[in-house]
């Protein structure tokens, strides 16, 4: 039988008041829910004795805030019991990253990144919640001209991140510089990429089954269709083989996983999932004879084809 | 760093529970630094006005309350110098899923853009941010960077070296390295070092090399060692070799010239394009990659060697 622990069942629903308003926060129905739910407490509390408990906090020198109105009524700790301590270096980075955030200019990025650093300035001391405030102002000021460099892109980033948020299907217009005539796309949206130069949308093809990248610059129109997104294909992964150095000291891409080695420690497998072919074969032309693409048949003779219309280019 | 615990004058007990107030206490206490059950007492004598010694009976309930919320406290014994030691406790940082992913995306953006300075100064911080989080938000955090961050070198076994390589690079310093080469073992190298970059996740260092006559760069993971500097290396920087190359459809739009190439022809079809080449095989990776949009116009030598790349490519299909 197990031992029975004697503990202060008073003082543990404070503590587990702490511990809640710590992670969070919460009105009063919501904390009485979380002592309902507790396997200790198990039962509601009148708000008189919720009251004192958080009373108690404050005296033990809790900054708790005071519900009101504009905080939707809630009770939140302040200040952690415990901080963090972070160098003047480490809450200038943390600022950096806001400005980042910012520049992919994706609302849900920013509001996250913005939630992240609520939660570490009540891990820090108020003193570095006063560095941090004024290293917001500062850097803002001293920020590079062209540090936004995919601001001319911010209200289509906004609107695609919005398509993104109701997933329907969208009806993509895209022109390519090297062809004057417009091309016409149904996409399931997946996710927007960023790289040093361009800001990229990436989703499902429904009609092709496969994913496809297409850079914001090439976008002519984009709009919304009535169907809902219907993302969960399986695509077919690309399975290519390396050989040589390249096999050697190859580390996989975000999803790519090595499929198989052989005793030859020359020559690995790879298996590549979820990624637009074209960009893939586009890396893997870099490879040179040293790859070889081995399934499926079409994207192997699509890589063939370049090769040779590149061949024709020296004829 | 901690909570202060406050001065607790007997007019202010009215509307708390005095139990968990001493147990909020002696929590504060034990965040700081480990102690007696005689020094807990006393701590706690000072901290609220007429308080009376606790029995160890009702020390071991205190105690025991911080236990069930999920602080990991020491017993007493020799080994701790009979004193309570606060090992865990769960009043950690709780990041969620989306802040998770938020922060490690845009680190994921930083490498991008090739700021290596930066990439480290936030592995840094989340190091030790890493440290004061929950292990909930641990393991997402550790599953996340693992799957978004795959490429990325670990730079923790490169961390010493960096600053020092970086140092050489700045003084454009002779350097003998020991490198671990994937093709042929362990080799001594000799570069002129110029700079130090982050690509795909990997660090690496770029040089002269006098016996090639060419550019090098080298994985910094893969360097074993500094075997000799000369700080009075020359910045060589400037040799390589001229390349005029051709670049045709969607290559022509997305095409932003290096620091060492320059547009010499451009029409609504074609960028006739000078690039000053200080590594062949980076340059012909980059080539290849434009696929048919790309051909090599002089010199000849490299037209051929690609020739010969393409063929060898065809080759491997027709077996």
């Amino acid at each position: 039988m197990e031992k029975k622990i004697k503990i202060s069942a008073t003082a543990y629903r404070v503590l587990l008041l702490l511990l809640q308003l710590n992670e969070g926060h919460g009105n009063i129905e919501y904390l009485n829910h979380i002592f309902s739910t507790d396997k200790y407490t198990a039962r509601y509390f009148s708000k008189e004795v919720i009251l004192k408990y958080i009373s108690t906090l404050r005296t033990a020198g809790y900054d708790i805030s005071k519900p009101t109105v504009a905080n939707n009524y809630n009770y939140e700790l302040n200040k952690s019991p415990v901080f963090i301590e972070l160098s003047n270096d480490q809450i200038k980075n943390l600022v950096v990253m806001l400005y980042y955030a910012e520049s992919l200019h994706q609302n849900k990025i920013i509001d996250n990144y913005n939630s992240f650093l609520k939660k570490i300035k009540k891990f820090i001391t108020a003193n570095q919640v006063q560095i941090l405030n004024k290293e917001l102002k500062k850097q803002r000021e001293n920020l590079e001209v062209g540090f936004f460099k995919h601001s001319h892109y911010e209200e289509l980033i906004k609107k695609i991140e919005n398509f993104k948020i109701e997933d329907q299907r969208l009806s993509i217009k895209y022109k390519l510089p090297c062809n004057k005539e417009e091309k016409q796309i149904i996409l399931e949206l997946k996710n927007i990429k960023y790289d040093k130069k361009e800001v990229y949308i990436s989703g499902y093809n429904p009609i092709t089954e496969q994913i496809h990248t297409i850079k914001l610059s090439q976008i002519v129109e984009i709009k919304q269709l009535p169907t809902k997104s219907q993302y969960n294909q399986i695509l077919s992964p690309v399975t290519f083989e390396l050989k040589g150095q390249l096999a050697k000291v190859y580390r996989p891409y975000e999803n790519e996983k090595i499929a198989s080695t052989t005793e030859n420690p020359n020559k690995i497998t790879v298996t590549a999932n979820m990624d637009d072919k074209e960009v893939l074969i586009k890396r893997l032309l870099k490879y040179g004879e040293n790859c070889k693409i081995i399934y499926p048949k079409h994207v192997q003779n699509e890589m063939i084809r370049i090769i040779n219309q590149t061949l024709k280019n020296y004829e | 760093m901690t909570i202060e615990n406050r001065k607790l004058a007997s007019k202010n007990i009215d509307n708390i529970s005095i139990t968990a107030y001493r147990i909020l206490s002696i929590l504060n206490i034990l965040l700081k630094e480990p102690l007696s059950d005689h020094d807990i007492n006393q701590k706690l004598q000072e901290n609220i006005e007429g308080s009376r010694s606790l029995s160890n009976d009702t020390l071991c309930i205190y105690i025991n309350t911080l236990r069930s919320l999920g602080c990991e406290i020491s017993r007493p014994s020799k080994n701790t110098g009979y004193k309570y030691v606060l090992k865990s406790h769960p009043f950690k940082l709780n990041l969620s899923l989306d802040e998770i992913n938020t922060i490690i995306e845009i680190r994921k953006y930083i490498s991008t853009l090739g700021n290596w300075k930066l990439a480290v100064e936030i592995d840094d911080l989340f190091n030790q941010i890493f440290d004061s989080i929950n292990a909930e938000s641990k393991k997402t955090f550790l599953s996340i960077k693992k799957s978004v961050l795959c490429r990325e070198v670990n730079i923790e076994n490169i961390l010493p070296e960096l600053n020092l390589i970086e140092k050489y690079c700045t003084q454009n310093a002779d350097v003998v390295l020991l490198y671990n080469s994937p093709n042929s073992g362990e080799k001594e190298i000799c570069l002129n070092a110029d700079k130090l970059t982050l690509e795909n996740g990997s660090f690496y260092l770029w040089g002269h090399n006098y016996e090639l006559n060419e550019t090098l760069y080298l994985r910094l993971d893969r360097i074993k060692s500094i075997k000799a500097v000369n700080i009075k290396g020359k910045n060589i920087s400037s040799r390589g070799f001229e390349v005029k190359y051709k670049l045709t459809g969607d290559s022509i739009l997305t095409f932003v010239p290096s620091e060492n190439e320059k547009i010499l022809e451009k029409n609504d079809k074609e960028l006739i394009i000078s690039a000053k080449v200080k590594n062949k095989f980076k340059f012909i990776q980059n080539a290849l990659s434009y696929g048919f949009d790309c051909q090599i116009i002089s010199p000849e030598n490299l037209r051929k060697e690609i020739i010969f790349k393409l063929k060898s490519m065809a080759e491997i299909y027709n077996n």
